[in-house]
C-alpha cells in the first residue's frame, strides 16, 4: 500500500533521514522504532507532504506522493495522528471532530461523529467542552477520533503512548490492535519497543536517520541487537 | 451630560474604526503569522472606488457596497501577487514585501490618480445630527458605531458557525495540523485576506465619512493606529484587536478634551506613552494567545 524507496530528508545542512526503504501492506501494523532524533517524525511528515523529500520516492497505492500538497495526500486516504496529539485546544471537542471530517461528504459528517461518540463515549460527554481542557488520555482519544473522521485507508501514528499513564498505554495499544482488526492499515512510530514489537507485524529500526534493522515483531524481540540496545536486556546466551 | 454623551459617541465611533482596521491586521497575523503593512492601502483603494463610483453617478449606498467589495478583491489579489510567492518565508521578508507594496501602491495612486485629495461627499442625511432622548448626536457617529457592532458580530458568527470559519480558527491555532485535516492552504490564504480586506473597506468608508476626502496617503495614519491597537490588544487576538482599537479611540478623545488647545499637538505622544505603560504591565498585550509553530 505504502512503499518508501531511498528516502532522504534534509533540513538545510542537516541530513535527518538517509536512504530509508520500507513497505506497509494492506491490513498490517508496521512499526518504526528509534531513539530521539532518529528521524521518525520527519519520515511521517515527509509522507504527509509537510516536509519536502530530498531523495527517493514515496508511493501510496501506486501513486507517487512526491511534491503533492498535504491536503491532497489527506484526500488520497492517509491520516496522521501527530506527535503530541496537537488537537485544536481552543475549539470544542465536536468542532475538532468536524474538522477531522472536512474531506468527507457533508451528509456523512454527523453519522461519523456519532460513530466516534459510540466508540469513545467520554468524548460525547465532553462534546461542547474546549479540547484543551481534556485530560491527556481524553486528548489522545480525540486525536484518534479526529483522524478516523476522514475514513482513512491508512493511519500514521506518531508516538501515541507518549505521556500516557501506564494503564492508558496498555489501552492505547489495545485500541491500535482493535483498529487493525477492523481492517485499518497502520504505520506506528513508537519508543515503547516492548509493547510495539508484541503487536506489530513488522518493524524497522532507525538510528541517526538510517535503517539498521528490520524484521517481524517476534524476530526482533529475539535479536541480540534489539534486546541489548532497545529492550535493555543483557543476558548471556 | 449632553457633552459627555457626544464625547462618548465620538470615542466609540473613532475607536470602532480603529477596531475594524485592527481586526483586519490581527486576522492575517493570527492565521498567517505576519503583519500586512499594505493594509492601509486597501482602505485607500476603497476610498478611490467610492470616489469614482459616485463620480459616474452611482447612488451612494451602491457605491459603498462596490467600494467594500473591491477592497476585499484588492486584498485577495494583493495576497496572490505579493505574499503567496513568499509563503513559508521568514515573517521579516513578508513584512518587507508589505512595506514595498504599500510604497508602490502609494506612488501609483499619486502618479495615476493625482496628488490632490478627492472629495467624497456624504449625503445630507449622513452629516446631520439626530435627537436621541433629548440629546443631539452626529448621525455619522451613530452609523459608525452600529456598523462596527454589526461587523464584529457578523465576523464572530462566521468564525464560530460556518465550516470555513471554523477552519480559519483551526488554522490560526495550528496551521500545519489544519492542513493535515485536509483544509486547503490556498483557501485559507485567500479567505483570510478577503475578510481582512472587507474589514479594511468598511473601516475606509467610516474613515471617509469623518474626513470627507480620499488622497494617496489616506491609509498611512489609520494603519499605524491599527498596528498600535493590535499590539496593545495582543498580537493575533481578534478580541484583543477590538479592545485595543476602542482603548486607543477612547484615549485619543479623552486627551482631546482635557488638553488645552495649544497643547493638542502632544495628544498622540501622550496616548502612546499611556499605551507603552500598558505594555509594561502586560508585555504580550491585553489578550495573549498561544500559537503552534509551523512545520
Ligand atoms: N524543522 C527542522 N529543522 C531542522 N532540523 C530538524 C527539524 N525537524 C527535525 N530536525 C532534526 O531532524 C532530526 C530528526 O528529527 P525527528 O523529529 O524526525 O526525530 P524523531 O525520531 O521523531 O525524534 P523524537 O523521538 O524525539 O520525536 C533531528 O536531529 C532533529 O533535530
Ligand atoms: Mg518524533
Amino acid at each position: 500500500m505504502l512503499s518508501i524507496r531511498n528516502l532522504g530528508i534534509r533540513y538545510g545542512q542537516i541530513d535527518a533521514v538517509r536512504n530509508i526503504n520500507f513497505d506497509v501492506n494492506d491490513g498490517e501494523i508496521v512499526c518504526l522504532i528509534g531513539a530521539n532524533g532518529a528521524g521518525k517524525t520527519s519520515t511521517l511528515c515527509a509522507i504527509m507532504g509537510l516536509v519536502p523529500i530530498a531523495n527517493g520516492s514515496i508511493e501510496f497505492s501506486g501513486t507517487d506522493l512526491g511534491g503533492m500538497p498535504t491536503e491532497k495526500i489527506v484526500r488520497m486516504g492517509i491520516s496522521l495522528i501527530p506527535e503530541g496529539r496537537r488537537i485544536f485546544s481552543r475549539l470544542s471537542v465536536e468542532k475538532n471532530l468536524l474538522l477531522g471530517g472536512i474531506t468527507i461528504q457533508d451528509d456523512d459528517v454527523q453519522s461519523m461523529i456519532g460513530e466516534m461518540y459510540s466508540r469513545f463515549p467520554i468524548l460525547k460527554e465532553r462534546c461542547n467542552q474546549l479540547a484543551g481542557t481534556l485530560s491527556g488520555g481524553e486528548q489522545q482519544m480525540l486525536a484518534v477520533a479526529r483522524s478516523l473522521m476522514s475514513k482513512p485507508k491508512m493511519l500514521l501514528m506518531d508516538e501515541p503512548s507518549l505521556g500516557l499513564a501506564p494503564m492508558l498505554v496498555k489501552s492505547n495499544f489495545d485500541l491500535i490492535c482493535r483498529l487493525r482488526d477492523e481492517g485499518n492499515t497502520i504505520l506506528l512510530v513508537e519508543q515503547n519497543v516492548n509493547q510495539s514489537l508484541r503487536i506489530t507485524d513488522r518493524a524497522y529500526i532507525i538510528e541517526n536517520g538510517e535503517l539498521v534493522a528490520s524484521g517481524s515483531g517476534s524476530e526482533l524481540m529475539e535479536s541480540d541487537f534489539v534486546r541489548n540496545s532497545y529492550l535493555g536486556i543483557t543476558d548471556s546466551k | 451630560m449632553e457633552i459627555a454623551i457626544q464625547y462618548i459617541t465620538n470615542a466609540l465611533s473613532v475607536g470602532g474604526t480603529y477596531a475594524l482596521l485592527a481586526l483586519g491586521l490581527a486576522i492575517v497575523f493570527g492565521i498567517l503569522g505576519f503583519i500586512n503593512f499594505a493594509h492601509g492601502e486597501i482602505m485607500t483603494i476603497c476610498g478611490y472606488v467610492l470616489f469614482y463610483a459616485m463620480a459616474i453617478g452611482l447612488p451612494f449606498w451602491f457605491a459603498i457596497i462596490i467600494g467594500v467589495i473591491m477592497a476585499g478583491v484588492a486584498a485577495v489579489i494583493m495576497e496572490r501577487i505579493a505574499f503567496r510567492p513568499l509563503r513559508g518565508a521568514n515573517p521579516m521578508s513578508l513584512l518587507i514585501a508589505g512595506f514595498a507594496l504599500s510604497g508602490a501602491l502609494q506612488i501609483s495612486f499619486l502618479v495615476f490618480l493625482g496628488e490632490r485629495p478627492k472629495p467624497v461627499p456624504m449625503p445630507e442625511y449622513f452629516t446631520g445630527a439626530i435627537k436621541i432622548g433629548g440629546i443631539y448626536i452626529g448621525v455619522v457617529q451613530v452609523i459608525s458605531i452600529a456598523v462596527t457592532i454589526v461587523a464584529v458580530f457578523a465576523l464572530n458568527l462566521f468564525l464560530k458557525r460556518t465550516k470555513f470559519g471554523i477552519s480559519l480558527l483551526a488554522a490560526a491555532e495550528d496551521f500545519s495540523i489544519a492542513r493535515l485535516m485536509g483544509i486547503r492552504a490556498n483557501a485559507i490564504f485567500s479567505g483570510t485576506f478577503a475578510i481582512s480586506g472587507l474589514l479594511a473597506g468598511i473601516a475606509g468608508v467610516l474613515w471617509l465619512a469623518q474626513r470627507g476626502s480620499v488622497s494617496y496617503t489616506m491609509g498611512f495614519t489609520p494603519l499605524i493606529k491599527a498596528f498600535i491597537a493590535t499590539i496593545i490588544g495582543g498580537m493575533g487576538s481578534l478580541t484583543g484587536a477590538v479592545l485595543g482599537g476602542f482603548l486607543l479611540g477612547a484615549l485619543e478623545i479623552v486627551f482631546q478634551i482635557i488638553l488645552p488647545s495649544e497643547q493638542l499637538i502632544f495628544r498622540d505622544p501622550i496616548v502612546l506613552f499611556f499605551l507603552i505603560a500598558v505594555l509594561l504591565f502586560r508585555p504580550g498585550g491585553l489578550i495573549q494567545e498561544k500559537k503552534e509553530s509551523m512545520r
